[in-house]
């Protein structure tokens, strides 16, 4: 039974080896090549194209730019490479509706002005992955002070002029006020409108972000005011690192600023290990455990121990001699 | 089994020929060189894979990261299990006084011992590095079952010890006197263990007081030593192994595995010491009957085991049962369930089929089936792990025993037959004064 059904695996996995070798290209019918996408690549739409992209295509295409797809046979393309960018929209369109071997379709997950979003997104890496390379060979950030409750942090914008954006905390009434600008060639700073920008608490593992459903964005100067929730947690102190960053981080490049605010709850850290329980260390044993346990030796061997002086008094007894 | 008392001229004459009967096989060394050298064969061949083991790590085994128990543990539960029908024999049948059990009760806690104390080097063999076995002392914590574990393991073989030895004391003072051609070590042990024996009623009394006492506490401690054993793996939130059901499982489970080992002696020595007269188809019959007995029990919980889980068949569990009713497992799952122990316990219902020489194959069945059901409970859990296995080598997916594995789980075996044979060599395996006790001789000429 088991021999048959390997046998038969083998069998099916040959054939299918001979249809994949068959069409190792994917080739796309003529007329779907040249299917035009009908969405416009608007910054917020490559930012939705981006949230699907992660939700749906990382897992097996990987982070694009760094070749780190699954390692299945055929290789999920890597979608900044130039095997991926030379498709068509509409190519890259039909494949997502089809799938073939390992790659699933999206026929009925993905609605179809998504799709085309996605590929608005992985379009846009071609020309965001340039800014990368500018930012790169820029100065990195300058960093200054408004005041006591902010940091400066600044690289390059998509014009190439720096960006700085900086944090105020206003305890009074629990909001941030985030300013972004660009820095001119002679040092002044301009507003920076209509740019998308988070609020986030960091948090051990990545950042939280705090502003709710409706992304801020910065208005004629260059401002966004976020409402901070309450009850937050932060550190044993109640101390919080707020975290104001411009979402478009392929267009901008990486723009933050940190705050430490000192409005969290004060959480208490527990070491689990110091915990006396069950998981705890050796010497943390609960003390019905160790109570048990050892009694439980002192009565056995206790016992045996009666028993073999019991034993050994039989010589008493002896009478011939 | 009359116990009507004899006349002191008859008493003489029966005890005589007890103990004639009984020392006589001692004596006699016919094909023992043969078998000594085959076990030493064995433990050559186990001795080099042992070698391998220490110079090349653990990789030679087919444990891995996913299966980090494999075979060796489960020798090591096979091993605890069969060690745990000592007590049950000799104790549980000893203290409700059931008389039949008096000729078999030595060979069973004989077996008892000798497993008991190879578990510990079963263990000492599965570790990577064994000399860090001093670090379980050391750093071992109170919370976890493994040293639980040693610790009832090693109570086990002390008490086991003292009911093998502390009943040997009559016998021990009949040795001394009708060995004296034995070699000086051997006459020197029987004198150390005779502890002044001159048969007086106050030394029978606190003899059988301490009887009753370490029996009354082995029944504790043995139940410990296979409960604590299945809590190694019940303690784990493992899909197979998250069982509440576990330390009862085991523990009949390990009487199966027990009455199954003592048959196989019994048979042995019946024919090869030539007992006979000892050792009689009522014997079998009885025996067997306890085996199928112990065997019903064990099916109950099998039933409980698999069933009621295969019944939800949650996410977890179903991965894992598949394995084993339809999978990769289920060959070796069904032949176990079935050859090994359905039809035996079957076939013993009836009385026809109670005779020696099918009752040994019937219990060399149960006994390869024994040790493949630890296989079963040990190896397939380990391969479904919650997360997916992905990305990793073929190797670490299925288990493939090693050559190595193979030959150091063949070694305790003979280590375990070594042991018998020693103590068979060395004590009669039928305890002299108790036989004698039965068939009436008088109490006070036993030394
Ligand atoms: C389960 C893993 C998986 C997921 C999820 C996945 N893909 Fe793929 N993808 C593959 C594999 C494998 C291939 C190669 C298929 C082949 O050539 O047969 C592939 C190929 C492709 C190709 C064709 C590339 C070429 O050079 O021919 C495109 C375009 C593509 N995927 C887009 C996407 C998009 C867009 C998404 C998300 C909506 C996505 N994939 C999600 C596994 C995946």
């Amino acid at each position: 039974m088991k021999i048959l059904i390997r046998y038969f695996a083998l069998a099916a996995s040959m054939l299918l080896m001979v249809t994949v070798q068959g069409q190792s290209t994917w080739t796309v019918p003529d007329a779907k090549k040249k299917t035009p996408n009908p969405v416009k690549p608007t910054t917020e739409n490559i930012s939705l194209g981006k949230n699907l992209y992660n939700q749906n295509c990382k897992s097996c295409h990987g982070d694009p730019g760094k070749n780190n797809g699954l390692p299945l046979t055929p290789k999920p393309v890597d979608p900044l490479s130039d095997q991926y960018q030379k498709q068509t929209d509409g190519e890259i369109f039909y494949k997502m509706q089809t799938g073939r071997g390992a790659m699933p379709n999206f026929k009925e997950t993905i609605k179809d002005n998504d799709k085309w979003a996605i590929i608005n997104y992985i379009r846009s890496l071609k020309k965001g992955g340039k800014t990368a390379e500018a930012e790169a060979t820029s100065e990195p950030a300058v960093a200054s002070a408004t005041n006591t409750d902010t940091l400066t942090q600044s690289a390059s914008s998509a014009s190439g002029n720096k960006m700085a954006i900086s944090l105020t905390i206003h305890t009074e009434d629990s909001t941030a006020s985030i300013y972004l600008s660009e820095l001119s060639s002679e040092g002044k700073r301009i507003p920076a409108a209509g740019v998308e920008v988070g609020l986030y608490v960091k948090r051990t593992f990545g950042n939280l972000p705090i502003f709710g459903d409706d992304i801020p964005v910065t208005d004629a100067n260059g401002v966004a005011i976020v409402k901070i929730p309450q009850g937050l947690p932060g550190d044993t102190i109640g101390n919080l690192n707020l975290i104001a960053a411009v979402i478009n981080t392929d267009q901008f490049g990486k723009v933050e600023a940190t705050v430490a605010a000192s409005f969290g709850v004060k959480t208490p850290i527990v070491d689990l290990t110091e915990e006396t329980a069950l998981w705890g260390r050796s010497k943390k044993a609960p003390a019905y455990l160790l109570i048990t346990y050892f009694s439980a030796i002192i009565i056995a061997f206790g016992t045996m121990g009666y028993v073999v002086k019991e034993v050994a008094s039989l010589r008493k007894y002896k009478k011939t001699v | 089994m009359a116990s009507t008392k004899l006349s002191s001229e008859e008493s003489r004459k029966v005890l005589d020929k007890i103990e004639t009967d009984l020392i006589r096989p001692m004596r006699s060394h016919k094909g023992l060189e043969l078998w000594l050298l085959f076990l030493g064969l064995i433990f050559i061949v186990g001795g080099y894979a042992y070698f391998i083991q220490l110079r090349d790590g653990l990789g030679v085994t087919a444990m891995r990261d996913y299966s980090s128990w494999g075979s060796y543990i489960a020798n090591f539960v096979f091993f605890v299990a069969a060690s745990l029908i000592g007590m049950f024999i000799s104790s549980v049948f000893g203290l409700l006084k059931i008389k039949w059990v008096i000729p078999i009760s030595r060979i069973a806690e004989m077996i008892a011992l000798a497993f008991a104390m190879w578990a510990g080097l079963v263990i000492v063999i599965d570790m990577g590095r064994p000399d860090r076995l001093h670090h379980v002392f050391l750093y071992g914590r109170f919370q976890s079952p493994i040293v639980w574990d040693i610790t009832v393991v090693t109570s086990y073989v002390a008490i086991s010890m003292l009911l093998l030895l502390i009943p040997m004391i009559p016998d021990a003072s009949i040795l001394k006197r009708r060995m004296s051609d034995a070699p000086k070590w051997q006459q020197m042990i029987y004198n150390l263990l005779t502890l002044g024996w001159d048969a007086q009623p106050e030394q029978y009394a606190i003899l059988k007081r301490s009887m009753r006492v370490l029996m009354i506490l082995i029944i504790p401690i043995a139940l410990s030593i296979h409960t604590v054993t299945s809590w190694l793996f019940a303690m784990t939130l493992r899909a197979g192994w998250d069982s509440t059901i576990f330390g009862p499982y085991f523990v009949s489970g390990a009487f199966v595995a027990g009455v199954a080992a003592v048959i196989i002696a019994m048979y042995f020595f019946r024919y090869n010491y030539k007992l006979g007269d000892y050792i009689t188809d009522y014997h079998f019959n009885r025996i067997g009957q306890v085996l199928v007995l112990v065997s019903a029990v064990y099916i109950y919980f099998n039933l409980n085991e698999y069933f009621v889980p295969a019944y939800k068949m949650r996410t977890a569990e179903r991965l894992h049962l598949e394995e084993m009713f339809t999978g990769h497992w289920a060959y070796m799952f069904w032949f176990a369930q079935i050859f090994c122990l359905a039809i035996p316990t079957f076939l013993l219902i009836f009385k026809k089929l109670r005779k020696p020489k099918i009752m040994l194959w019937l219990a060399v069945f149960v006994l390869i089936g024994a040790w493949l059901k630890r296989i079963l409970i040990v190896i397939p859990v380990q391969q479904h792990p919650y997360l997916p296995i992905q990305n990793v080598p073929d190797s670490f997916k299925e288990y493939h025993f090693t050559g190595i594995e193979i030959a150091l789980n063949i070694l305790p075996i003979a280590g375990v037959l070594l042991i018998i044979t020693i103590l068979a060599k060395l004590f009669p395996v039928i305890s002299v004064w108790e036989v004698a006790h039965e068939k009436g001789v008088d109490e006070t000429i036993i030394k």
